[in-house]
């Protein structure tokens, strides 16, 4: 059975809107308001597949997937999780030049029915064109206990992990049974008009991750009045919701004590960042630097700035230890 | 400001006996009486050798002091190869990985020691929670810790104690860095201290359980089967042992949550050993321990990705610091609930 598109969209979870586009699904982790407010620099990452996945029950023993994406990158990947452990990874290549631009993923189920949780690429924008099971497969969609929304940078948006299923927001995801909206974006700063009001449904609690490229590329005057600003709309926007924001983590250049255009040291830029987030009672500061450890072994990059997928797992790990007790669990 | 070998044992956590040698302290996770079963068996010297290994004991303790050195040596044990990484924690995040297995000579293809080793830590300003975890592969001598002169040191108090039964798996095998066993994560995440009582190549035995010798505790694990799988000759014998050990579980610990966790994926686990398949062995255990209602099933199929990406060995076997990961997360997860 092919699904329609109101069953893909009952199975599909942390979009926040909708759309149809050459001939697929198109799940959106930006409304449309949210993206026309997106830096320039920023313009294509809303419409990667950062935290969107299909989670559903189902008997079935197989399930195919038909993609539409952009051509330009290959390394991207598909994850498939039964029961909440990950059984396969697909890593399809792109067509070649003059072909149509989509991808195909052809996945083998257990017997007996499960919960199925196929994470899309973090890094790639995606139209879902099909979903196909066996003829008369169960399907009924995953309900989540809770849900949340991620504002943050590169790190939130998955960069750079291997599996979809391991950035973060995704393990945090399931260590709290919440639904994850991913609002991340690359090399993005604590802006306020990342955060447009009025544009959100309800969400159980917030996460807020910014600051490492604030320290690294912004201006003290323009983070002086966007940090601010963007915390007030937070406040405003989810009122009594519990809004952890979390500090940047620990990088190797603050050891070095590197100083940017800013003028500030990335233990300045945390201390700004507490001490406005202090201001608002439903605000929880969580100390990024005790997140993640402060070794070559857990980071992609040579600058130890982007966790790899274990780095991610210990950020997820230690995150929840923070949170959990404040969230009641 | 050196600390006495009786304060050092103050503020450790996973032991359950203890020796000065002149030397050193050395901090057992088994009592003599445990030990026995494989001391008095001249056919099992890597067991023996193994269960003296230092997996899961730590030193926990706050402190405001400048840095910490700790100097030890990994005693030479036969049989053997051993690995000597230490971590340091401060605050739950590690900060610090002591590989001693690089002092030793190149050259020498299979270690089976680490000399003396004297490793310092800067801690941050203030009073700090500091957790060095010993190396899972070796019997550790401590040789001494010093903090700043004057430091405050107080033990940290863990909310629960955790007994955990295995084989390599729990025993930490062949995590880089030994904070990142599935024993040690799922321990953080529980605020547990750990006694280990996994070995390497251990299989259900039901003389390894010794009734009337353990420290109170508020759960207890039990790892086994993929050895059993791999090792019996005969199902009947692995069905008495493995029946039996359950049963002396049942009762040695009446009253507190044990999971049994049936055994992880492994990349051969379709291929018919002398007892058959692994997921035949599953089955069994399934079926026995699902006899007793202190006993609380846990498949180990949903526990670490069926990946290569996942283990350190191939055929995939042995999780790496990531399966680890995985490992601790979704065995949370199941379990959290249950105590």
């Amino acid at each position: 059975v092919i699904l329609d598109r109101k069953t893909m969209e009952s199975i599909t979870t942390g979009a926040l809107e909708f759309g149809w586009e050459n001939g697929g699904l198109a799940p959106e982790r930006f409304t449309a308001v949210q993206r026309a407010h997106v830096h320039e620099r920023s313009k294509e990452q809303p419409r990667d597949m950062a935290s969107v996945a299909l989670d559903f029950y189902t008997d079935a023993l197989w399930l195919r997937l038909e993609i539409g994406t952009r051509r330009e990158r290959n390394a991207f990947a598909f994850d498939l999780l039964e029961n909440g452990v990950l059984k396969d990874t697909q890593r399809p290549v792109m067509p070649a030049e003059g072909e149509e631009p989509f991808v195909t993923a052809e996945f083998s189920l257990s017997e007996g029915e499960k919960r199925i949780t196929l994470y899309l690429p973090w890094d790639r924008a995606a139209r879902i064109r099909r979903v196909e099971l066996p003829d008369g497969a169960s399907l009924r969609p995953y309900l989540h206990r809770r849900s949340f929304v991620a504002f943050g940078d590169s790190i939130t948006h998955g960069c750079c992990a291997t599996h979809p299923s391991v950035t973060y927001v995704n393990q945090l995801s399931r260590l709290l049974d919440a639904c994850a909206v991913n609002q991340g974006m690359g090399g993005e700063y604590m802006r306020a008009d990342n955060l447009m009001p009025g544009t959100y449904p309800e969400f159980d609690f917030v996460t807020i991750a910014y600051g490492t490229n604030d320290y690294r590329h912004n201006t003290a005057a323009v983070f002086d009045a966007d940090m601010p600003e963007f915390l007030r709309r937070a406040a405003a926007e989810f009122p009594g919701k519990p809004i952890f924001v979390i500090l940047p983590l620990w990088r190797l250049q603050e050891g070095q004590g590197k100083i940017w255009e800013m003028g500030r040291t990335l233990e300045e830029v945390r201390a700004c960042i507490r001490q406005e987030a202090a201001k608002y009672p439903n605000m929880h500061i969580v100390e990024g630097a005790a997140l993640v450890p402060h070794l070559p072994e857990f980071y992609e990059d040579k600058f130890l700035l982007h966790p790899n997928d274990l780095g991610f797992s210990q950020m997820a790990l230690n995150l929840y230890r923070q949170i959990a007790p404040i969230l009641g669990i | 400001m050196f600390l006495s070998f009786e304060e050092i044992r103050g503020l450790a956590t996973g032991w359950l006996s203890w020796q000065e040698d002149g030397e050193g302290l050395i901090l057992s996770r088994f009592t003599k009486e445990q030990m026995s079963f494989y001391d008095n068996n001249p056919a099992t010297p890597k067991a023996s050798a193994r269960q003296r290994h230092s997996a899961s004991v730590t030193l926990d303790f706050y402190t405001d002091s400048e840095y910490i050195t700790l100097t030890a040596d990994g005693s030479r044990l036969p049989e053997v190869g051993n690995y000597g990484k230490f971590d340091f924690l401060e605050n739950g995040v590690l900060v610090h990985h002591a590989d001693c297995d690089e002092t030793e000579d190149p050259e020498t293809p299979r270690r089976d020691a680490f000399p003396t080793t004297e490793m310092t830590v800067s801690l941050s300003p203030g009073e700090n929670r500091v957790t060095v975890y010993l190396p899972w592969g070796t019997q550790t001598r401590i040789r001494s810790l010093e903090l700043s002169e004057g430091a405050a040191f107080r033990p940290y108090r863990h909310a629960k104690t955790l007994l955990a039964f295995g084989d390599s798996i729990t025993h930490g095998s062949r995590a880089v860095c030994p904070s990142m066993t599935y024993i040690s994560q799922l321990a953080r995440l529980l605020d547990a201290r750990v006694v280990n009582h996994g070995i390497g190549g251990e299989r259900f035995r039901k003389e390894k359980l010794v009734p009337g010798t353990y420290p109170p505790c508020d759960l207890v694990t039990v790892a086994l089967g993929t050895n059993d799988y791999g090792v019996w000759q005969d199902w009947d014998e692995f069905c008495l042992n493995m029946s039996e050990f359950l049963r002396i579980a049942a009762a040695e610990f009446a009253g507190i949550p044990v999971f049994v966790i049936l055994p992880i994926w492994r990349e051969e686990e379709m291929q018919p050993r002398a007892i058959g398949t692994l997921p035949r062995v599953r089955e069994r255990i399934r079926q026995e321990a699902e006899k007793y209602p202190g006993l609380t099933v846990i498949d180990g199929l949903e526990l670490v990705p069926h990946l290569p990406d996942y283990f350190a060995d191939s055929p995939a076997l042995h999780p790496n610091d990531l399966g680890f990961s995985q490992y601790a997360m979704n065995l949370y997860r199941i379990i959290r609930d249950k105590i």
